[in-house]
């Protein structure tokens, strides 16, 4: 199988627009690696970089220590699966998959033998004579991704293909794909906006923001540490709780003055927080180490918060609330009794708590 | 369903629905009636040309039919059948229904006319129509072709006439007047004698010597009432029918004799008269002839014969006993000095038959004399045989202007294989350059693709006969050999470069072809072949006919649209799957257009099959004309009711087409949009 090397790769369009700078990475072989950031960010700009539907401005993409940026995308040894899948309307799923092989000139038996035993994997052999219309969005998904398969390449490429299903759909599919990817053992290179897709299938997962990547680390690494803010923003839903407010070092005590509250930092920190002098800073928090305090609950009070929405999920229940106007969100266990419209108690897990420099860099 | 269902039994929608179904109704109305009108007068003639009604009046109406039934019998000529029937007639669409006659004259009329002697008299009916083509004039050129199995040359030699195609074949004239004259050979005659024995004797007009006398004669003389006539000369005749030509024996003289003798002896057609054959007679056309020629000598020297005396020449008392003596015979006629009044009598239709039904029929006397005017019975007969074959007659002339117009497109079938060709040509041609050009301005995002866009629309802004003169030199002078030499050192260059410097970028080695495409087609060549040698004429070839329409802006731009919605995903899928440009085009781009390239088929067989002022200009030779140019041929030479029949049969197969491909036209204008 094989791997790819992205070094020093930019990507700018004609009349300017710079959609990717200084792009490096190594993504392994058959590693599962999946781009993820808001729309824009240029993921999808370097897929198609290495898919060789975009010409590269600067830098190098290579497969497998092949510099491939002058090699055209047919001989990459790639295969993409595309977000509207793309199959072709006008022949039925039997030849959608057999096209490439035709085109490549295999002979008959060996292209019949691969299109069925493809068609049995992804389990839509008796949709082999139906044409793309006739399918169902998750059918044709699979014959998008039988497509590719068929071809036995290098390296998959995944451009948002769950996109375009609903939500049960996805679900199924995601699970599919990851199955897929054990048992090819593939090199696969996937794109998501979607950071739940990305948590749960990634090996690794890369985030991009404004054309440069933010973070690259395992999913677990990516939610509990984020490099900067932006990741910790971007992965885990609800998003993390940011509250605002500016570090004061008062003797040996570590403070933060938040809006309408302040609280002691643990000790610990100090070390950490050494480089940032006193000033603004960001607390963040995400939802789960905010902690919802019950009535006859006598732990420790950080402070006292105006309810706005509480959102019951069952298992757990999503609470809306602000404090000098910052608003944040707790989640807390289903099993507690709260009522929109008045005044709780909340503690901070300091233990789970992040703390940014007002660069957006993740000091804690 | 623009209306909702919910609410759509109120008042106001119901009205507005009504509303909604009256103005469609309406605007069908108004499409179709024209058509009506159309269909209606390809079927017509002079007789009901005027009559504007949507459907053909004579189907319904006995009378109309009537008229264009004595219209046709009368070969389209009114002084024909005003002498047959010996009223006036001002015009076909005034012509009345006749006074009825006895059932039995009507039956030994029709039982006369089958004779020989009545066919020898009678001229044939439909053989000449105001430019149409009745029923014998038909039959007559089918003959013909038979008869020379379609060598139009022999038939030419044979009835000594010129014509180009069968088209021009035509019955020979024949004409009673003074004279009996018939156009063509001895041969032609022949066959015209025989194919008018074949022909039913209903379809015999007759030349009656008495309307002759009293509406040529006594009506410019006197004026045109019975009443002008009995002022003038104090008689007291009810009506012209008792004005005879030939008075019954015994009556007593009036004041007409010397019109009478005048007429019988200058003016007569003389296959009508006949001179006593008794001694008297024959001494004074002998003596007449003595005192015209001096000596038998003389006389002998002009006819080429050996008579010894006047008295061996033979006595003439009809024309058709020696047509030879007729200058002779007209002249003793001419002379009251040697023929007497008395020796001439009149021999015309009317007196043959009353022969033959004294004779024949073995009427008495009383019956015979009884028998009315031969217009009057004519004019009855007619009706009687109009009436008995009016289902025929109906259908002879529904079909009359089609089978013409499809006679002569038959005899022109180059014309349908002509078009047949061009209309594919036009198919292929604008299937093959037209989703080109879209292919490469919707894939290949160039700097210039908006200008040459608004350049392809430019070209509709223009009507097509603008370029029709340009297009005409163009094709004359074309510049075939530098158009190709061109191309050539294009793709030379293209290779070459594509060659030599690898790493040059496609937009480079495409300018440095062009460049050299252009120094050799367009500099090189035509200096080195010199203006002649370069130019080619394409006039009277398809080449003329399909290039100048074989790119078509509006077409470019309708599948340039087309192509940019299909999605980019689908080619860069092939793009993956390792399909060149070719298989881009072919197997994808051109599979999922079929319903905008049939309409670009449709539109450039309608293009092609109604093209007639570009097909007329540019292809002068008529062995190459479409069927438009020679519908056009026909319409200059044609009545109006035949060019509506060419243009209903012309529009049939535009009909068919559209009829037949009613879904692809909808699809092509509602672009599919594939999810």
């Amino acid at each position: 199988m094989a791997s790819v090397t992205l070094t020093q790769v930019s990507k700018v369009y004609t009349g300017g627009v710079k959609a990717v700078t200084d792009f490096n990475l190594v993504v392994n072989d058959k590693e599962f690696l999946v781009l993820v950031g808001p729309s824009g960010c240029g993921k999808s700009t370097v897929l198609r970089m290495i898919a060789g539907l975009e010409t590269i401005t600067d830098g190098t993409i290579a497969i497998d220590d092949r510099v491939v940026n002058e090699i055209p995308a047919k001989d990459r040894g790639i295969a993409m699966v595309f977000q509207n899948y793309a199959l072709y309307p006008h022949m039925t799923v039997r030849e959608n998959m057999s096209f490439a092989l035709k085109l490549r000139k295999f002979p008959r038996a060996e292209i019949q033998e691969r299109v069925d035993e493809v068609a049995a994997l992804l389990d839509i052999a008796d949709l082999l004579d139906r044409r793309p219309k006739q399918l169902s969005g998750g059918q044709r998904q699979r014959v998008a991704v039988g497509r590719a398969i068929v071809r036995k390449p290098k390296v998959f490429l995944f451009d948002e293909p769950l996109s375009n299903l609903d939500a049960k759909m996805r679900v199924q599919m995601r699970v599919e794909i990851s199955r897929l990817h054990r048992r090819l053992g593939s090199t696969m290179i996937y794109v998501t906006h979607d950071q739940t897709e990305a948590m749960t299938m990634a090996d690794r997962i890369v985030v991009m923001d404004g054309g440069h990547v933010q973070q690259v680390a395992e999913p677990m690494t990516l939610y509990h540490h984020p490099a900067n803010r932006f990741t910790a923003g971007f992965i885990g839903t609800p998003a993390m709780n940011f509250f605002e407010g500016r570090l004061r070092r008062d003797g040996q005590a570590l403070l933060f003055d938040g809006t309408g509250f302040s609280i002691l930092l643990p000790g610990a920190w100090k070390e950490k927080l050494a480089k940032l002098p006193d000033g603004p800073a960001t607390l963040g928090l995400r939802p789960e180490d905010v902690v919802c305090l019950d009535a006859g609950d006598s732990s420790e009070c950080h402070f006292d918060a105006a309810l706005d929405v509480v959102e019951p999920m069952g298992a757990e229940t999503c609470v809306y609330a602000s404090i000098g106007g910052t608003s944040f969100i707790s989640r807390t266990d289903g099993k507690m009794r709260v009522e929109p419209d008045q005044h709780q108690r909340f503690r901070l897990r300091l233990e789970a708590a992040h703390c940014f420099a007002p660069s957006g860099e993740a000091l804690v | 369903m623009i209306i909702s269902t919910v609410g759509a039994k109120h008042w106001k929608t119901r009205l507005a629905v009504a509303l909604i179904y009256l103005v469609l109704i309406l605007g069908a109305v108004t499409m179709i009636y024209p058509f009506l009108l159309m269909l209606a007068g390809s079927v017509k003639s002079e007789a009901d040309a005027d009559r504007i009604t949507p459907y053909p009046e004579f189907w319904f109406n006995d009378h109309v039919l009537f008229q264009k039934y004595v219209e046709s019998k009368h070969n389209a000529t009114i002084a024909n059948c005003r002498l047959a029937w010996g009223v006036s007639v001002p015009s076909w669409r005034r012509i009345e229904l006749p006074e009825p006659v006895a059932p039995e004259i009507i039956a030994d009329f029709g039982a006369w006319r089958e004779t020989d002697e009545a066919r020898s008299l009678g001229l044939l009916g439909h053989t000449s129509g105001a430019r149409l083509l009745p029923l014998n004039a038909r039959l007559w050129r089918k003959s013909m072709e038979d008869k020379y199995d379609g060598d139009l040359r022999a038939y030419c030699q044979d009835s000594g006439t010129m014509v180009t195609d069968w088209t021009g074949v035509m019955p020979p004239f024949e004409i009673v007047g003074r004279y009996r004259l018939r156009s063509g050979t001895e041969q032609s005659r022949q066959d015209y004698e025989s194919f008018k024995a074949q022909r039913p004797g209903a379809d015999l007009f007759f030349r009656d010597p008495q309307a002759n006398f009293v509406l040529d004669v006594l009506s410019a003389k006197y004026g045109r009432t019975i009443g002008d006539l009995n002022a003038a000369l104090g008689t007291y005749w009810r009506d012209w029918d008792e004005v005879l030509l030939m008075k019954e024996d015994g009556a007593p003289p009036d004041p007409l004799e010397a019109d009478r003798e005048a007429y019988l002896r200058g003016t007569a057609p003389l296959q009508y008269i006949r001179l006593a054959d008794i001694p008297a007679s024959r001494d004074a056309y002998h003596r007449y002839l003595a005192k015209r020629h001096g000596s038998v000598r003389a006389y002998n020297a002009m006819h080429r014969t050996s008579h010894t005396d006047f008295t061996d020449v033979p006595f003439v008392a009809h024309i058709d006993d020696d047509p030879s003596q007729r200058v002779e015979w007209e002249e003793f006629l001419r002379d009251p000095a040697f023929c007497q009044t008395a020796w001439i009598s009149l021999d015309g239709p009317r007196e043959r038959f009353l022969q033959y039904r004294r004779a024949v029929c073995g009427r008495d006397e009383a019956a015979v004399r009884a028998t009315p005017t031969l217009g009057k019975i004519a004019a009855a007969v007619d009706y009687h045989d109009c009436m008995a074959s009016s289902r025929e007659l109906r259908k002879e002339f529904t079909k009359r202007n089609y089978l013409h117009v499809l006679d002569y497109i038959a005899l022109h079938g180059n014309g349908i294989v002509n078009t047949l060709i061009y209309c594919l040509l036009a198919i292929l041609t604008s299937l093959i350059v037209n989703p080109l050009a879209a292919y490469a301005l919707s894939r290949f995002k160039l700097s210039t693709t908006y200008q040459i866009l608004l350049f392809c629309m430019a070209t509709m802004a223009f009507p097509g006969e603008v370029s029709m003169i340009p297009a005409f030199i163009l094709m004359k002078r074309f510049p075939l050999w530098p158009l190709l030499g061109g191309v050539a050192a294009m793709a030379v260059t293209y290779f070459l470069v594509a060659k030599l410097a690898p790493r040059w970028r496609m937009g480079r080695i495409a300018l440095s072809a062009l460049g050299a495409g252009v120094l050799v087609g367009g500099i090189i060549l035509p200096i080195v072949l010199g203006r002649d040698g370069s130019q080619v004429s394409l006039l009277n070839t398809f080449a003329a006919l399909v290039l100048p329409g074989a790119a078509n802006g509006y077409f470019i731009f309708l599948l340039k649209g087309f192509f940019d919605s299909m999605p980019r995903e689908l080619y860069e899928a092939a793009e993956l799957d390792g399909a060149g440009e070719w298989t881009k085009f072919w197997t994808l781009t051109i599979n999922l257009s079929k319903p905008i390239l049939a309409v670009i088929a449709l539109g450039a067989f309608t293009g092609a099959y109604s093209a007639f002022m570009m097909a007329l200009i540019i292809i002068p030779d008529p062995d190459m004309w479409t069927i438009m140019v020679w519908i056009f041929q026909l319409q200059s030479q044609s009545h109006g009711a035949v060019v509506y029949a060419s243009i209903v049969l012309a529009a049939l197969p535009t009909f068919l087409v559209f009829a037949f491909c009613q879904n692809l036209i909808i699809r092509g204008i509602v672009v599919p949009t594939e999810k």
